[in-house]
């Protein structure tokens, strides 16, 4: 499927895979909405988007905020119309075992990670709905698969939400509205991911992880959804599991 | 991104039909040398003609992967004729759905005997050959696509021993990722959704039944699930594709 002149929202764009992925949308002719809160790290990516001769709209929007999505969807939609592929980006990894209770670092992960899919996808369904097609991507994780040892058992707990999320929401729009659903699952990815991490045992594993294997580059990820995105309209690519070679 | 094939050697079993047939065409059009394998030789020769009119370079090779005989034949073969084995995909396959107490024993042995001894013997055979060539490869990489099945994921009345050799071919090739992707050889499983081949044809009923489950579904064809299998194998060595579910848009 041509995506030339189609209009994407990505959320978490400014930094790791949801730029990468912007970027490449951009170079493919796709309009973008880059969504994030950090506002001075988007309008740099719409100047390089924009230098590349792509075309790029910056929502400062935080995902847990549904008044700040809606006013991103009224920008999105006031500057190019409609949207055809929603990439539900945006989540954090602060990792820490349970019995440390940070349970601010918790409710973090399920409102974003969790809340902020839901939210975002309820402000763009009804366009997509009402223009019957577009392409929902969320992202999962390896850890949306199995769950990781100490540490990761809530990250895990979010992104197992995410992969049911994403397999009902295929069962119930895919062939009513004919929207397309694909649920991402990535393994390592270098990113900015870690940095949430405030547990200083947990960040040195994070970071000595990435110095033992050779994670994937977050434009890996951004060919996957593309190649998603492009197949015929009549297929659906459901799921994407995606892991550096090296990862077990 | 999407690397070419050349100078790698592909065996694609099931080649004589559907998705195996569009997936060897898939993999010479990236320039890869074929091997294509399955017991109907005219239908081979016929698809040979066409790689070889596109400007590809295939072996066709007759024959029944349900021996161990056979299947280590087929791999001797195409090692010694074609120096080499880089690309492993198990597409032949079986499908006999139906209500359990009626159905012959005779249907369940044979989906056990294709489905999934079929795919196991050619991947034992393969496999010494598959470490080898990533040592000589200029991607330094092997790959093994096994197709499995969105029947590999959900069981269904009916369904079960088909049920059951496609769970068993997802937990197989998840079980060889992790015994060897740290040598290089990739190992990933396409699990695709109603697809336009034979593979309803081999037993009366099967569309009906799908169609009681699904209603009307516009069918994937062949080609988009060589479009899937030829993403994993172009993908540069350090990309794992571990698995993909593909399903009819309409496939709810
Ligand atoms: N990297 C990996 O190894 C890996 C593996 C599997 C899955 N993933 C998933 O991939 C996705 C992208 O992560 P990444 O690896 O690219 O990490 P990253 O570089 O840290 O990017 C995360 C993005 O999410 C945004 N974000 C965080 N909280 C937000 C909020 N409340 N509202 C709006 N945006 C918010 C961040 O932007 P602001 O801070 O500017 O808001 C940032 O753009 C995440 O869902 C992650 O769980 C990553
Ligand atoms: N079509 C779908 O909806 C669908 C969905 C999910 C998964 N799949 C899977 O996709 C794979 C390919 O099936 P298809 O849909 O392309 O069906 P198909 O058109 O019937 O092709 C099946 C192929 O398997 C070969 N084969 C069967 N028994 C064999 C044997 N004993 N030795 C060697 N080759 C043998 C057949 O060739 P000969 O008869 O010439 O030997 C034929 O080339 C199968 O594993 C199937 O389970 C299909």
């Amino acid at each position: 499927m041509n995506i030339n002149g189609k209009v994407a929202l990505i959320t978490g764009a400014s930094s790791g895979i949801g730029a990468a992925t912007a970027l490449k949308l951009a170079a493919a002719g796709v309009k973008v909405g880059i969504a994030a809160r950090r506002a001075d790290r988007l309008y740099a990516l719409r100047a390089e988007i924009a230098g590349k001769g792509g075309d790029a709209v910056v929502l400062e929007m935080d995902v847990t905020d549904p008044t700040a999505i809606e006013r991103g969807m009224e920008t999105l939609i006031g500057s190019y119309g409609s949207i055809d592929i929603l990439f539900n980006n945006a989540g954090v990894m602060p990792v820490s075992e349970i019995d440390r209770f940070k349970t601010d670092e918790w409710n973090a992960m399920v409102d974003i990670n969790i809340k902020g899919v839901l939210n975002t996808t309820a402000a763009v369904l009804p366009h997509m709905i009402r223009q019957h097609s577009g392409h929902i991507f969320n992202t999962s994780s390896i850890a949306g698969r199995k769950v990781f040892g100490p540490g990761f058992t809530v990250y895990s707990a979010t992104k197992f939400a995410v992969t049911a999320f994403s397999e009902g929401l295929r069962m119930e729009i895919s062939k009513k509205h004919n929207i397309r659903v694909t649920c991402i699952q990535p393994g390592g990815v270098m990113t900015e991911l870690p940095e949430q991490t405030t547990d200083p045992e947990k960040r040195k594993l994070l970071d000595d992880h990435r110095t033992s294997i050779r994670f994937l580059d977050p434009e890996d990820i951004a060919d996957a959804l593309l190649f998603a995105t492009q197949a015929p309209a009549h297929v659906n690519v459901a799921e994407l599991f995606v892991m550096p070679i090296e990862q077990i | 991104m999407f690397e070419r094939l050349e100078n790698t050697v592909a065996l694609v079993t099931g080649a004589s039909s559907g998705i195996g047939r569009a997936a060897a065409l898939r993999l010479a059009q990236s320039g890869a040398v074929v091997a294509i394998v399955a017991r109907r030789a005219d239908r081979l020769e016929a698809l040979a003609a066409e790689i070889r009119r596109n400007g590809g370079i295939v072996l066709p090779i007759a024959a029944d992967i349900t021996s161990s005989d056979e299947a280590i034949a087929v791999v001797t073969r195409i090692t010694s004729e074609l120096g080499r084995l880089d690309t492993l995909i198990n597409a032949a396959g079986l499908m006999l759905n139906g209500p359990s107490i009626e159905s012959p024993l005779s249907e369940w042995d044979r989906m056990i005997d294709i489905n999934l001894r079929g795919l196991i013997y050619v991947t034992k055979a393969a496999l010494p050959h598959l470490i080898d060539a990533v040592a000589s490869s200029p991607r330094n990489v092997a790959d093994v696509v096994n197709i499995s099945s969105v029947a590999g994921r959900f069981a269904a009345p009916q369904v079960a021993i088909y049920n059951a050799t496609k769970f068993a071919v997802t937990a197989a090739t998840e079980a060889w990722r992790q015994e060897f992707t740290r040598r290089s050889v990739r190992f990933s499983v396409i699990e695709p959704g109603a697809t336009a081949t034979e593979l309803f044809d081999q037993k009366a009923g099967q569309r009906e039944g799908f169609a009681s489950m699904f209603g009307e579904v516009e069918q994937m064809h062949p080609q988009d699930i060589a479009e899937a299998v030829a993403f994993i194998v172009t993908n540069p060595r350090r990309v794992a594709i571990n698995e993909i579910v593909l399903r009819p848009t309409d496939q709810a």
